[in-house]
């Protein structure tokens, strides 16, 4: 009878007890001793910087992004080209650090003949015909894939967003299963369009900081050979860059990713230190080589 | 005495606390493996929950409606509540992320305000992009001809 006892109080103390405990543990360590209204509104209340963005909010920055850079740049409409850069660009993007955004990895070619390569929150990658024709064969593309990839991993792009427009959005407090108004939709589209022009900026007209270059160069590599690829790849496209265009800044590749002969360097060095060594596959040389040659 | 109640607590609330996670992307597949080439076996969407059986190098085991048993990638999951026996739900962190799941912050309704405002843009592309399929069978296809992943040299 006794251990019943026991038994019994054991469960009511787990079913009531625990349960509070855990959340009110929890939700004090937000907001000390006050009860909040709902947790939501607690979360909107705490939200501070760029880290705090969600990954569906990441999305929607990045699709207008995306929009804004296919409005500078026609796209290269080729699908056999297209499918072709989808499949290396998941092949790394499931190697990497996220291989699952909210809205996915897509890949799409810029009919442009300058070398370019962006990324924008959340997945959409995008790469010029002219920066294909500079590459020598798959492996290098994967290493620029993955350099992309790791911009979107490490959220890069999000870290240019001014801190104003973040306090802005956040301040836009939501009760739970309410729409919000029409003055409120039009502070945070204010706040969104803030948000997304400092991407955009960052992206296509200053370029991101080295630390952040260097670190992409790092993961991306990482990223490839994960992936079976031969990291160095991602060398031997930056080599071939400085090769081509030095420091020509006039360059979109070389302002947005500057200085490619000491990133060249530094990563063989880093490749070394960490033993991340691969083969190039010949099938995947060729297969590369027939889509270079079938584009226009 | 005190040590039995103990033991008691612990037992029992093992049996009682299972761990469920919650989608935190638009959408993804639960597959047969852990492998995202592998066959799916049922399609998840934001907020929906799943019971948790088990776990393997970043991927978790979950239960799906019709009782069957799948993968699915920890980057597509959030973990941070416990159900009880009851089937009460328990927030044990209370992440940004979740309130993504509530639909808030920017959503569909600020995309539609900044377009109605921005006439110029075209979201054409955006779109295809993100519409362009390619199955799990190409990618199949495509690690084994060029000897990626498990059927390469890599990890």
């Amino acid at each position: 009878m006794r251990r019943w006892t026991v038994f019994l109080l054991a469960l009511s103390l787990l079913s009531c007890e625990t349960a509070e405990k855990i959340a009110k543990q929890k939700l004090g360590d937000v907001v000390g001793e006050e009860k909040a209204e709902s947790i939501v509104t607690v979360v909107e209340a705490v939200r501070k910087g760029f880290q705090d963005l969600t990954p569906r909010e990441e999305y929607y920055i990045g699709r207008a992004v995306a929009a804004n850079i296919l409005k500078k740049y026609p796209v290269y409409e080729d699908e056999g080209v297209t499918r072709y850069v989808n499949k290396v660009g998941m092949t790394v993007a499931w190697a990497s650090d996220v291989p699952e955004t909210y809205g996915g990895y897509h890949f799409l070619v810029l009919d442009e003949k300058e070398p370019l390569a962006y990324s924008a929150p959340g997945g959409f990658i995008f790469i010029s015909k002219g920066i294909i024709n500079m590459m020598e064969d798959e492996e290098e593309l994967a290493g620029v894939l993955g350099h992309e990839v790791a911009h979107i991993n490490k959220r890069h792009g999000l870290g240019a967003i001014k801190q104003s427009r973040l306090t802005e959005a956040f301040s836009v407090l939501v009760k739970e299963g309410k729409k919000y108004s029409s003055e409120e939709v039009k502070k945070l589209a204010n706040a969104y369009e803030g948000a997304l022009g400092d991407v955009v900026n960052k992206l296509i007209e200053k370029g991101y900081d080295r630390s952040q270059e260097s670190e992409a160069d790092r993961f991306g590599a990482l990223y490839a050979y994960r992936a079976g690829y031969n990291p160095l790849g991602l060398v031997s496209f930056l080599s071939a860059s400085k090769r081509e265009y030095g420091d020509r800044l006039e360059i979109p590749l070389m302002k947005t990713h500057p200085d490619p002969g000491q990133r060249f360097q530094a990563l063989r060095e880093h490749l070394q230190e960490e033993g991340l060594e691969g083969t190039t596959e010949s099938v995947r040389t060729s297969r590369f080589a027939s889509i270079k040659k079938s584009m226009r | 005495m005190r040590r039995a109640l103990v033991f008691v607590l612990l037992a029992v609330s093992s049996l009682l606390l299972a761990e469920t996670i919650t989608i935190k992307v638009k959408e993804t597949r639960v597959r047969s493996s852990p492998r995202f080439y592998a066959r799916s076996i049922h399609q998840a969407e934001a907020g929906d929950r799943l019971e948790k059986v088990g776990e393997f190098e970043g991927w978790y085991e979950v239960k799906i409606p019709d009782g069957q048993v799948g993968w699915v990638h920890s980057s597509a999951v959030e973990t941070k509540e416990l159900r009880l026996s009851s089937g009460e739900w328990v927030e044990t962190e209370a992440s940004p992320d979740e309130v993504a799941l509530a639909g808030k912050g920017f959503n569909e309704e600020v995309e539609a305000e900044y377009r109605r405002t921005h006439a110029d843009l075209d979201y054409t592309w955006v779109d295809r992009m993100e519409a362009m399929e390619i199955t799990e069978a190409e990618m199949l296809d495509f690690l084994k001809e060029g000897r990626l992943g498990e059927y390469g040299g890599g990890e």
